[in-house]
């Protein structure tokens, strides 16, 4: 007798990660406030409740949720308009991709700090963000730069940063993050 | 200024700071946007009151998340207490599962001289 749902064989066929498809958690659009990032983290923590991901995964979803939308709050509040930020789950892989406006210069200053992580290690990542730690040395906004370091390390490298042109001077940025499920 | 008490909420810490007898506890979360506005307070307290050579004291840091202008400020605040005459332990909980918060009180651990004591908990 058929119970209408399709067999064990047929269901792994059309499982999400295999189709490709992500759930959409939560998208923004447009300037991010305090009150924003505040919303966001309690909805986000509310919604880890009902997710399966280990503690440690859990955090890390958190962790750098904040970093990246502290990052569009310091970044990209002037220039809302091209200023996104989304949430997507796929089982226990969780992406999270923001997008905001710079200049040339910032462009070329981030891309510089970009590549220069990319030539390390994890290990070295840990090392370079020690040593920033302790060089007492702080950005405008009183992070010190090193919140790249912070979102390669807890998505374990698991980022990716790409540009794309408005003008001649302006860019877009694009952080796509995930949270993988350990291994 | 002989005591700080802070209630925590979503963005920043616990915190109790006392004189009677010294002591000092950070718990919670600190995700505030503004850390050195937070911190500035928690900083003055310091040279306010660890001045005595010969008194103790511990420093019990219990957080569960935070951000990375937090982790400047907590750094500036160890290294005000390592200047300090008093003589300090820090003690480190962190959740027996999060290895993030274990390797960020192992970097403090590297770059501070006071002595460290790293303390698993269950979740």
């Amino acid at each position: 007798m058929s119970s209408g749902f399709p067999s064990k064989q047929q269901s792994a066929l059309i499982s999400n990660e295999e189709i490709g498809f992500q759930q959409l958690e939560l998208q923004w659009l447009g300037p991010i406030s305090e009150h924003t990032i505040q919303c966001v983290i309690q909805w986000l923590e509310s919604r880890m409740e009902q997710s399966d991901l280990p503690s440690l995964q859990n955090k890390r979803l958190v962790r750098v949720v904040v970093e990246l939308l502290q990052n569009l709050h310091h970044h990209g509040y002037e220039d809302a308009d091209h200023t996104r930020f989304t949430i997507e789950s796929a089982h226990d892989k969780w992406t999270i991709q923001t997008e905001n406006e710079l200049t040339t210069e910032q462009r070329k200053n981030l891309e510089q700090r970009w590549n220069a992580l990319m030539q390390l290690t994890p290990e070295q990542w840990r090392i370079s963000q020690r040593e920033k730690l302790a060089s007492g040395n702080r950005s405008s906004h009183g992070g010190g730069g090193i919140g790249l370091n912070e979102i390669l390390r807890k998505t374990e490298g698991h980022v990716e940063m790409t540009f794309s042109n408005l003008t001649s001077n302006a860019h877009i940025v694009r952080f796509t993050a995930q949270i993988h499920p350990r291994k | 200024m002989s005591a700080i008490s802070l209630t925590g909420n979503s963005k920043t810490p616990e915190v109790q700071f006392n004189t009677e007898p010294l002591s000092m506890a950070i718990s919670g979360r600190s995700i505030p946007e503004n850390s050195i506005e937070f911190y500035q307070p928690l900083l003055d307290w310091v040279d306010q009151h660890l001045h005595t050579s010969g008194a103790s004291i511990e420093v019990a840091i219990r957080l569960e998340y935070f951000n990375t202008s937090s982790s400047k400020c907590i750094m500036d605040l160890l290294k005000r207490v390592e200047k300090s005459p008093t003589e300090a332990t820090v003690l480190w909980y962190y959740e027996e599962e999060d290895e993030d918060m274990l390797e960020a009180g192992e970097d403090y651990d590297a770059i501070i001289d006071i002595p460290f004591k790293l303390i698993a908990t269950a979740e």
